[in-house]
């Protein structure tokens, strides 16, 4: 199952990266905004996107609505991991149709929770 | 490294860490100033939202509370900036870069493994007050916010009986209003309505399912359409400027995807590396010469002169790549100027303009890192006595904003930097009298000096221009410091001004440190180089013109008079002649100071690489360090530049 990880972090792709290693996730691709992702994408569709939702170019919450947009991507899961933990960006992400949402800083194991959350509905 | 010292993993993503928060911090300081006089571009806000937003994010994770905390505030009084709730002001951007100074420390404490108490409270209960200028405003718009979100549900009531995770959600205006963390019963209720969302998208996108579900379905959708956009709305309303730019495509994401970061380290073995591979390639077309002469087999030895080209082909090809791949835009030495120039001219109660020319000027990294003292210093100089105050200039006539350009362009070999100011100039009597009154200088010799010899003075340890001593220079590391680094990096400095119109330091370096152009010469038997940047003109001993001035031997050359030094008994070598017949005078200079170094054979230039003479022998008086020739053979490398500066402070003594 092919992973795409997208934020403009260098540090935080490889601190999410090390921790799908840590679960045995090998297959992954990285992006550094959402165009960068569309891009990638494009090349190789992940089955799952983790992504980042402050971020120039294209922020994660507009990546992920141009991935629901998209009829040939609208399927794939995606977890949006950030630090803005308000009710109101909940609920931002919730209507752009993330499937889960992750607090930023959190430990591998919540990460594997809720990927596996998601991945069991 | 104190907390992952043993995981490999977490030290890699450390050292990722330290990369990437210098570069943000850089950026983050850099914007700033930027905005300070564009207030208005709100890309450039936001830019500087997600460095702080980056390191916080980043710096949780490594459990870096104290510049977590502080990344954290400073994000609350951005945030307060780009919603327009609070104004760009002087004592924002003050606080602002505080906690880069904050955050640079820490981060470098870490980095170093040192735990010094650092105290950014002040800063903290600054940022608190800033964010609040009225509390009454303050809770008004809280309140609005909540408003706008209780309203949400209103217009979506949907066609279930039962109320959904995702509304219960909407309903409670407590969730999230409350400082710190979520409680289990939110988290609870966020994680349900989560749920509801996987199950309606999955519903949604599984295409065997669409059918079974497609009355449950277009209940829902009605309802989700109906919240999304009046979220959407919502949004759009609050980031209204930062939506815009984001849409707007990136001019800058294409370079960034083709570079790597490499260890400079790695770079240095590749550098040496690459010095070997010419000191074999020198020797390998040394031998095939004499091979060439000797040899009976021509047929073979035509193959290996055509290899031996080829390989120095190569080599010349792969030092020019090692060499480019050292080189640095001299805009990366820039990059802390403008910080510095706005906070001496507050100091000061100065304006200064800062021009910076020629960034991308390319020069070895190992310069730009030896720069930064000296330029640093310079530019401190430059506003504390070079600009007047803007009384005292608009007294003279002269605009009350003084400038500072600072200028680089690369000049065949060398990298020429220019720092420029329009301010009051070097006064060359009131320098001469200092000179005299400091005793570095008698008023015998004062009166022959040149303007320019006069401004040297400055560089001169324990020569301070400063009439009072301030704060920022004349702390006892003064010009003469700046001389010596950049002598150190074989460059000279010189100056030019003029009273009342201002002051132009010239710095020249060569574009690289590593490999050099040498004169060779022979003194008696042995063989020395000479870096070729020293090197004014080489002229043959016309017995004429030698003439003894207290005891020591100087030529003519025109209408100047050089001092001699004889290289074979400075050196030490066995049989030195005694004569001067039919020997060379090798002129070597050092700003305004020449010397004439007396050889006796010249055997032309060559392009060397320095080596150092390694722990055991240290620095040698005179030597810069050896070479390796075609031969084999060790040759040292004359340090002209410190003989130079020795014989002129023995002159002035005797």
């Amino acid at each position: 199952m092919k992973y795409l990880v997208v934020d403009d972090s260098p540090t935080m792709r490889r601190i999410v990266i090390n921790a799908l290693k840590s679960f045995g996730i090998e297959d992954i691709i990285e992006a550094e905004d959402g165009i960068d992702g569309l891009n990638k994408m494009k090349d190789s569709k992940p089955e799952f996107i983790i992504t980042d939702w402050n971020m120039p170019n294209m922020n994660g919450l507009e990546f992920t609505k141009a991935v629901r947009g998209n009829p040939e991507y609208a399927s794939i899961p995606i977890l949006m991991v950030t630090t803005r933990g308000l009710k109101q960006d909940i609920i931002e992400a919730l209507q752009a149709k993330v499937n889960n949402y992750v607090v930023k800083p959190f430990t591998p194991l919540v990460l594997k929770e809720k990927i596996g959350a998601i991945l069991k509905t | 490294m104190i907390p992952f010292s043993n995981d490999p993993e977490m030290l890699e993503i450390l050292e990722s860490f330290f990369i990437e928060t210098d570069e943000l911090l850089e950026n983050f300081s850099q914007d700033l100033m930027i905005l300070e006089s564009h207030p208005d571009d709100l890309e450039l806000l936001n830019k500087i939202f997600r460095s702080i937003h980056t390191i916080k994010g980043t710096s949780s994770f490594m459990g870096f509370d104290k510049i977590q905390n502080l990344t954290h505030h400073a994000e609350d009084l951005l945030n307060k900036l780009r919603k327009g709730e609070l104004k760009a002001s002087v004592p924002i951007f003050d606080c602002l870069l505080e906690v880069h100074d904050w955050v640079r420390l820490l981060v470098d404490n870490v980095k170093n493994g040192v735990d010094t108490n650092v105290d950014y409270q002040n800063t903290i209960n600054q940022i608190e007050i800033l964010r609040h200028p009225a509390a009454t405003t303050e809770t008004i718009e809280d309140k609005s916010n909540t408003s706008k979100i209780v309203d949400v549900p209103e217009n979506s009531k949907t066609t279930s009986n039962e109320q959904s995770a995702l509304e219960s959600i909407l309903n409670n205006s407590n969730i999230g209003n409350h400082s710190g963390d979520f409680t289990d019963e939110e988290l609870e209720l966020i994680q349900a309505a989560f749920a509801e969302v996987n199950k309606d998208f999955n519903q949604e996108h599984k295409p065997e399912s669409i059918s079974k579900n497609l009355s449950e379905i277009n209940d829902i959708k009605p309802v989700i359409e109906n919240i999304q956009s009046e979220a959407i709305s919502a949004i759009k309303e609050e980031t209204k400027p930062i939506d815009k730019k984001d849409h707007i495509p990136g001019s800058t994401k294409a370079q960034s995807t083709e570079t790597i970061r490499v260890d400079v380290n790695r770079l240095e073995v590749l550098m040496d590396l690459s010095g070997e591979l010419v000191l074999g390639r020198n020797r390998l077309a040394q031998i095939t010469e004499i091979m060439d002469q000797d040899s009976k087999n021509k047929d073979k030895i035509s193959d290996l002169i055509e290899t031996t080209a080829q390989i120095d082909f190569i080599t010349s090809e792969i030092q020019a790549a090692v060499m480019r791949m050292r080189m640095v835009a001299i805009g990366k030495l820039y990059q802390k100027v403008p910080r510095i120039v706005r906070d001496l001219s507050k100091e000061f109660s100065k304006k200064i303009n800062l021009v910076l020319k020629g960034e991308e000027t390319e020069i070895d990294r190992g310069i730009i890192d030896e720069l930064n003292d000296p330029l640093v210093h310079m530019i401190r100089n430059s506003c504390d006595h070079g600009i007047e105050t803007p009384e005292q200039r608009m007294a003279a006539g002269k605009s009350p904003e003084g400038t500072i350009t600072l200028d680089a362009e690369q000049e065949g070999n060398n990298i020429v930097l220019r720092i420029i100011d329009d301010g009051k100039g070097l006064d060359s009597e009131k320098l001469k009298a200092k000179g005299i009154e400091r005793g570095l200088i008698t008023a015998e010799a004062a009166n022959q000096m040149s303007k320019r010899e006069i401004f040297q003075l400055i560089f001169a340890p324990g020569f301070s221009m400063a009439a009072k001593v301030t704060n920022v220079s004349g702390r006892g590391v003064g010009m003469d410091v700046v001389r010596t680094n950049i002598q150190k990096l074989k460059g000279i400095i010189d100056i030019d001004s003029e009273v009342g119109k201002g002051t132009t330091f010239t710095i020249k370096l060569p574009l690289t440190l590593a490999i050099i152009q040498g004169l060779l010469v022979k003194v008696k038997n042995e063989t020395y180089a000479i870096p070729l940047s020293t090197v004014v003109e080489v002229v043959s001993v016309d017995l004429d013109k030698v003439y003894y001035v207290n005891q020591k031997e100087v030529i003519r050359i025109r209408e100047d008079v050089l001092p001699l030094l004889r290289l074979d008994r400075n050196l030490g070598v066995k049989d030195a002649n005694t004569g001067l017949e039919n020997r060379y005078v090798v002129v070597v200079g050092l700003g305004t100071n020449r010397l004439g170094f007396v050889v006796d054979e010249l055997l032309g230039q060559q392009e060397i690489v320095i080596k150092s003479l390694g722990d055991y022998l240290g620095h040698i008086s005179g030597i810069a360090g050896a070479t390796i020739m075609g031969d084999g053979r060790v040759i040292m490398i004359i340090d002209a530049s410190e003989v130079l500066e020795k014989e002129y402070e023995m002159m002035s003594i005797h």
